[in-house]
């Protein structure tokens, strides 16, 4: 699904599909996942970029650039995330991985 | 051989399919150049699909010839790019064959690498239903700079580029977004591009490197589709020069030999590792099945001039592959011929830029039908420092097989520093390189002048890796001629090298002088030196001994008795690269670190390690300190030969079960209690570059399939 078509169907619909994901919601999501203890992402990373696709099947694909905050390098890490909405913001479904 | 055999049935099902003449003679060119100016070389590369008009098959009935598609660099300067893209002009370059970035020390390599690859059918690509590794046929891809000794650097806020870093993934969008994975078996994933910035240390050897694709998983497809190109650093004349006039080899008689292949397809039905698929006119199978060709021609009149016809192995389980060709081709060009007319000779430099192929070359006197001899040079990029005195049984095992000593002219009365090596036969596993100096030769072996006629062909004649494994075909790959008639200037009996292992291993060399870039930092945790004495222990065997294809490596330390160390034993695993198998610190100073590693190959069949970022030489633990062959490494005489590859001899196992139940490799336990014999491998690695990289098998099929672990060196604390 394209960009343009995506954005005419939350029109029509009135959904709030302009609200798509970026680096602080993801980061939000990425948080509230390492605080229910899930081990599935790499703990303590700060999320730099994100670049999502238009929603497919309720979720989004992302392109995120982030770090570990305890790096004094400050390497970067190149991933893409699954997040998908969730009340009344996100859910990291996936990605998030240093390795 | 681990090519699943599937019986195939030929749409065709014809002996009928016309052939292109593969005979044709054209003169061969030397690939394209692309040359760092102002100490940086800043490249677009576009890897993409390309028909290849230099292979072609007729379909059977006749028609139009079909050239296979395959996967090249577009490459053209990024102040001439527009964008993500190259102009349409003589400047771009998009060859099969592959290119010569020529660099100098010191130099910093810039390139954009875009993913512009075509999607994959999933049912043909075999590593599709691994762990983690459901993505691959989006076809992602990323660059290896083999053989260069430069940092695997990580990209970071300050400097977002990668360095020669192979866990980088770049994703074509237009095959679609790469579906998270549950494991975090991956690396860095990034779409449509990515930018590199590798810096060549300014003490960093002058020779012959190259460059291809190294995406876990993919590296044969891609390489066998002929994404690959060479890299030069300094010229010849850096370390070689005329024993009569001792002036640097000019770089005009220096010839870049690029061995690539390719099977192309006839149409129909063959079997792939997930099951049988159909196969298009002139299709590229990129698993590279050992036995797509019989090894030899079926009868003297067979003409194999750059290729071999494809073969019928439906009978003994295997695909049919009549009406199909195996094309063997020197820097792009099939059967080429290559005149040899400077009275000097010619500095010839080879690479095997094949996936999974092993060539035994010959340069065989046409008339004598003998191999003619030629002076070695270098191998794997660093040029030979042998001193004179130095027995040939040592220079043999300095080797570790990889070529045939020949007699050489008797020496002159000069002070030459490094002795003749000559050679009439040279095995190059998949990766590996090496620099020979052709001159045409007397039957007394000594440089003259070549009488009218006088030719010979570059063949490989075949050659098998072992009970268990590929019998790779015999094929003449060109015609050389030579018209050497004129009076030599700079050579009497051969070159004189002032050899890279020499000098890199001296003060001031890359593998003596501290790392300019490394920084004191605390150590990562499980990451420490090897204790004195320790060595390193790789097994090379199967994860699953009923299953062939199941790759992998083992690991345990043991200390200077040979003792295991307690704790450190790791069995034979598949590759992860969300695990360092080893890590380890620069010295004190960030100085660089030799260690000794022993590679014990479990298998009947030879594998072919390989290791990033740095080099190695054969040792014999119980070598004199005096010998080039000593464990320890004395600066004074140097390495003799540096290597970046090396074959490990096959396992001898003296119990049935591992031929009849075990695919042909022993286990661990096997070689240890004495069912199995195999003699380790022992070298001395020195390193002296930071960053996470790989060793591995460079056999791609093995690569591919698990042969393969990640190593990170990091910088000393102190």
């Amino acid at each position: 699904m394209t960009s343009s078509i995506a954005m005419a169907i939350c029109a029509l619909t009135g959904l709030l599909c302009g609200l798509s994901p970026s680096a602080p919601t993801i980061q939000a999501a990425y948080e509230r996942e390492a605080a229910s203890g899930n081990s599935q992402h790499d703990p303590g990373l700060q999320v730099m970029e994100a670049s999502c696709e238009p929603p497919s099947n309720g979720q989004f694909l992302c392109q995120v650039m982030f770090l570990s905050k305890d790096d004094p390098s400050q390497r970067l890490y190149f991933d893409v995330v699954a997040v998908a909405r969730a009340g009344g913001g996100f859910a990291l479904k996936s990605g998030l991985c240093k390795r | 051989m681990n090519f699943k055999r599937l019986a195939a049935i030929s749409a065709c099902g014809a002996i009928l399919a016309a052939l292109t003449d593969p005979a044709a003679a054209d003169a061969f060119v030397e690939p394209p150049v692309f040359a760092s100016a102002n100490g940086v070389l800043d490249l677009l590369m576009i890897a993409k699909a390309r028909p290849i008009p230099a292979l072609s098959l007729t379909p059977p009935g006749g028609g139009a010839p079909v050239h296979p598609t395959g996967w090249i660099y577009e490459i053209c300067q990024r102040a001439k790019a527009i964008g993500n893209q190259c102009p349409a002009d003589s400047s771009t370059v998009a060859e099969y064959g592959g290119v010569r970035l020529a660099l100098q020390k010191g130099d910093v390599l810039k390139i954009r690498l875009v993913n512009q690859l075509p999607k994959l059918d999933p049912s043909k690509v075999t590593h599709a239903a691994d762990p983690g590794e459901a993505n691959l046929p989006l076809n992602l891809t990323n660059l290896h700079t083999h053989g260069l000794i430069v940092e695997a650097r990580a990209p970071t806020l300050a400097n977002p580029t990668f360095g020669d870093d192979v866990f980088v993934q770049v994703y074509n969008s237009a095959n679609g977004t790469p579906i998270p994975q549950t494991t975090h078996q991956h690396g860095s994933i990034v779409k449509d591009y990515v930018d590199y910035q590798i810096a060549i240390p300014a003490n960093h050897p002058s020779g012959a490197f190259w460059f291809h694709p190294h995406v876990h998983g993919l590296s044969l497809n891609q390489i066998s589709s002929g994404m690959a190109g060479i890299i030069s650093i300094g010229q010849a004349g850096d370390y070689a020069a005329g024993d009569a006039v001792a002036s640097g080899f000019p770089g005009t008689q220096v010839r870049h030999l690029i061995l690539k292949d390719m099977q192309v397809l006839a149409a129909g039905q063959i079997g792939f590792d997930n099951g049988p698929a159909d196969v298009a006119e002139g299709e590229v199978l990129n698993q590279e099945d050992p036995d797509f060709c019989a090894q030899y021609p079926a009868s003297a009149s067979e003409q194999r001039q750059g290729s071999c016809p494809g073969l019928d192995g439906s009978d003994d389980g295997g695909n049919n592959y009549v009406g199909g060709r195996w094309f063997f081709t020197v820097s792009g060009q099939v059967f080429p011929t290559l005149r040899v007319t400077n009275p000097d000779g010619e500095l010839w430099r080879l690479t095997n830029a094949s996936g999974s192929v092993s060539y035994d070359l010959q340069l065989t006197d046409d008339w004598t039908q003998r191999p003619m001899v030629m002076q070695l040079v270098s191998v794997d990029g660093v040029s030979i420092d042998v001193p004179p005195a130095t027995a040939l049984g040592t220079v043999v095992q300095l080797g570790g097989g990889r070529f045939k000593l020949a007699e050489c002219p008797q020496r002159l009365p000069v002070a030459l520093r490094s002795a003749f090596i000559c050679v009439s036969e040279f095995t190059m596993m998949p990766s590996s390189r090496v620099e020979l100096w052709v001159t045409y030769r007397d039957p007394k072996l000594r440089p003259a002048s070549s009488p009218t006629g006088a030719s010979a062909t570059l063949k490989t004649i075949g050659i098998t890796t072992g009970p268990a494994g590929d019998s790779w075909p015999a094929i003449d790959l060109a015609k050389v001629q030579f018209a050497q008639a004129k009076p030599r200037a700079l050579t009497n009996l051969g070159l004189s090298i002032l050899g890279d292992a020499l000098a890199a291993n001296q003060t001031g060399g890359i593998f003596s002088a501290p790392v300019p870039y490394a920084k004191a930092a605390p150590l990562p945790l499980l990451c420490k030196p090897l204790a004195s004495g320790h060595r390193r222990r790789i097994f090379f065997g199967l994860v699953d001994y009923n299953d062939s294809d199941s790759f992998g490596l083992g690991y345990e330390e043991v200390d200077e008795h040979g003792a295991v160390i307690p704790g450190t034993q790791v069995p034979v695993s598949a590759f992860d690269p969300s695990r360092n198998a080893v890590c380890l610190p620069l010295g004190p100073g960030q100085t660089p670190v030799h260690e000794t590693w022993e590679l014990v190959n479990l298998a009947t069949e030879n594998h072919n390690f390989h290791i990033h970022q740095t080099k190695f030489r054969l040792v014999q633990p119980s070598a004199a300190s005096g010998s080039l062959l000593a464990p320890k490494l004395n600066p004074a005489i140097g390495a003799g030969v540096m290597e970046d590859n090396v074959p490990l001899p096959v396992a001898s196992p003296n119990i049935q079960d591992v031929a009849n139940s075990q695919n042909g490799y022993c286990t661990i336990e096997q070689w240890r209690g004495g069912q199995c014999s195999s003699t380790p491998v022992v070298v001395d690695i020195p390193f002296s570059q930071l960053g996470e990289f790989v060793y591995h098998c460079h056999i791609l099929e093995h690569e591919d399939g698990g042969m393969m672990a990640k190593i990170q060196v990091v910088p000393s604390p102190y």
